[in-house]
């Protein structure tokens, strides 16, 4: 027998009491698993894109929050391709449109020459007329379209050209057109939204991870230099950057339901203190330091974390895994298991069961013995 | 054989409510190694506060109390002295409802250096002693009065302390289990050459002790 026993014993004792405490804490943590692991998911899905596709940098206007508040020039795309290094420029182009007059989508504007097409897997042919479009394999699925069906955008009608598989899920939610096509859509010819830049750097295997990032660097130092309305980033800078502000929304929100979870496991277990004073007196008085009790009450409040962040993650990834499945943002968000992340989820869970027993266990040790044994 | 008292009380009181109720007036007592002594007296005679006084439990206002001529309420704030030194049996027992007979009486022993072999054997020694070998796995919630009393019993002898001080161990039960606590009490006395300080308001058979005081408003009366 030893203290995890005695725990162990005193939750099944309680069973209703303790599951009802594990489901609630496992509710809160489910929030959290579930907001910031999609938002983790997202970011690691589009860095991953961006780096098999072979981008090292992003150029945008300068001073925007994220890439959809972006509007440059198209003529920058021919100058930067002038900076030494720069193998590849590709102009993008994005905008959310109701297709169909119906659903959401990301269109974006390629060149249908552009590098970017080299990391799909297209049924059908890439981008010829002016007209056509290509779909993402979950986009096709939304809309129920095959290719060479027609869909509408702003009233205007597209051929759909062929079906694509992108590397990650993300992008496969998207439609694909022409980029001059989607300028006059919007009627702002000769503006894009960025540049993806693709340096010689990439192709070479002999160089090693320092010298490549010495050549993003200095391209990025040229283009800062030279092209002062401009702001370039590295893959991994330009998708944090409007993530640390998702980030932090997710953040609060966790932490509200994290304090939720805390003041459920405190409220369990001031309960049991107070149900248990005799018994905690008695082991005062027979002679257990009050270290042990604080250990005890402590023990057994993070094992209600532990287990409720068990239930958390597993609940919190059934929230996900629907989630992806409805119709109105699937495409956009990502699911994938990132036992990192459980890791990182189930530890915070300890946290929260160790730092709600510190009240209790307080009220613990303050138990005067001589008090209950006179209440005898 | 040492002649030296276990336990002493030199001078002792204990007042409540501002100095307005003396519970214990200035006693002096000598508890010798390996008796049975019975602290007799009426309710709010003070006999439970003299117990906690010479338990540790609680420390008098005057006066002193020592163990083994050195002043308790230092040595309780050693590591493990009481579980070691000192056993407490109360009336109503006080056990954890949630664990059985056998995780009742190795309570105490969390807290010393002890295996887990050590723990099962010193169980199973003492709990043939108390006749519970037969409920060593049933939760102390199936277990009638007097069985309980013994887990109890059980439990403040586990650790192997000197002295085992007994708060009116027999108020809860009914005649028949009486006796057979007290003459528990009395063969643990013999076979473990514990002492035994016994707090009751009721009248014990003379075999059952070795020495007797009689407490009234909190002065030893005889």
């Amino acid at each position: 027998m030893n203290l995890i026993s005695i725990i162990c014993k005193n939750l099944w004792h309680q069973k209703l009491r303790s599951m009802l405490t594990i489901l609630g804490v496992g509710i809160s943590i489910s929030a959290f698993v579930s907001l910031c692991g999609l938002t983790n998911n997202l970011e690691k899905a589009l860095q991953s894109t961006y780096k098999l596709r072979g981008t090292d940098l992003v150029v945008m206007e300068k001073s925007t929050l994220d890439i959809f508040s972006s509007t440059i020039d198209q003529s920058y795309v021919s100058r930067l391709k002038l900076i030494p290094h720069v193998q590849q420029a590709s102009p993008i182009l994005f905008y959310f449109y109701a297709v169909q007059f119906k659903q959401y989508f990301l269109i974006t504007g390629w060149e249908p020459e552009c590098y970017l097409f080299e990391g799909l897997k297209i049924d059908g042919s890439t981008l010829q007329g002016e007209h056509d479009a290509l779909l993402g394999t979950i986009a096709a699925k939304r809309l129920n379209k095959n290719k060479g069906d027609k869909i509408s955008i702003r009233g205007i009608e597209f051929r759909i050209c062929g079906i694509f598989q992108s590397m990650n899920i993300l992008e496969d939610g998207t439609i694909i057109v022409p980029l001059d096509t989607l300028q006059k859509i919007k009627n702002n010819p000769g503006k894009i939204t960025a540049i993806n830049l693709r340096l010689d750097s990439n192709d070479s295997l002999r160089m090693n991870l320092k010298q490549r990032q010495d050549i993003a660097r200095e391209v990025q130092d040229k283009i800062n230099s030279e092209f002062t309305d401009l702001e370039v980033k590295d893959v991994q800078n330009f998708i944090a950057t409007p993530f640390s502000t998702i980030f932090s929304f997710t953040w609060a929100i966790s932490i509200v339901a994290l304090i939720i979870a805390i003041m459920g496991i405190v409220n369990t277990m001031t309960t049991v203190v107070l149900e248990r004073t005799k018994e905690i007196g008695i082991l005062l008085a027979i002679g257990w330091r009050k270290s042990r009790i604080i250990k005890l009450i402590i023990l057994e409040s993070a094992i209600y974390g532990l287990l409720g962040g068990i239930v958390g993650i597993i609940l919190g990834y059934a929230i996900m895994r629907i989630l992806v499945t409805l119709p109105q943002i699937q495409g956009f968000i990502v699911m994938s298991y990132d036992f990192s992340f459980m890791s990182k989820a189930l530890g915070l869970s300890l946290l929260v069961g160790i730092s709600a027993g510190i009240y209790p266990a307080a009220k613990a040790v303050s138990i005067n013995t001589i008090e209950v044994l006179r209440h005898e | 054989m040492n002649n030296a008292p276990i336990l002493e009380a030199k001078d002792i009181s204990k007042f409540y409510e501002d100095g307005q109720v003396k519970a214990i007036d200035g006693i002096s007592l000598q508890v010798k190694r390996g008796e049975i002594l019975i602290i007799h007296g009426p309710s709010g005679s003070g006999k439970s506060t003299l117990m906690h006084l010479l338990g540790g439990l609680d420390s008098p206002n005057t006066g002193e109390v020592f163990y083994e001529g050195r002043p308790i309420i230092e040595m309780c704030r050693n590591r493990g002295f009481r579980v070691k030194n000192l056993g407490f049996i109360f009336q109503t027992f006080y056990l954890w409802q949630n664990l059985n007979t056998l995780e009742n009486i190795m309570l105490p022993l969390l807290e010393l250096p002890v295996s887990q072999r050590e723990r099962f054997l010193r169980v199973k020694e003492i709990i043939n002693e108390v006749g519970l070998a037969d409920k060593i796995n049933t939760s102390v919630k199936f277990l009638s009065v007097g069985q309980r009393q013994r887990v109890a019993v059980a439990r403040a002898l586990i650790a192997k302390p000197s002295v085992i001080l007994a708060d009116e161990p027999t108020g809860s039960l009914d005649s028949r289990n009486k006796e057979s606590v007290l003459q528990l009490l009395r063969n643990i006395n013999k076979k473990f050459k514990v002492t035994i300080v016994m707090v009751t308001h009721e009248n014990t058979s003379r075999e059952y002790y070795d020495r007797h005081i009689h407490l009234l408003d909190g002065k030893i009366c005889s």
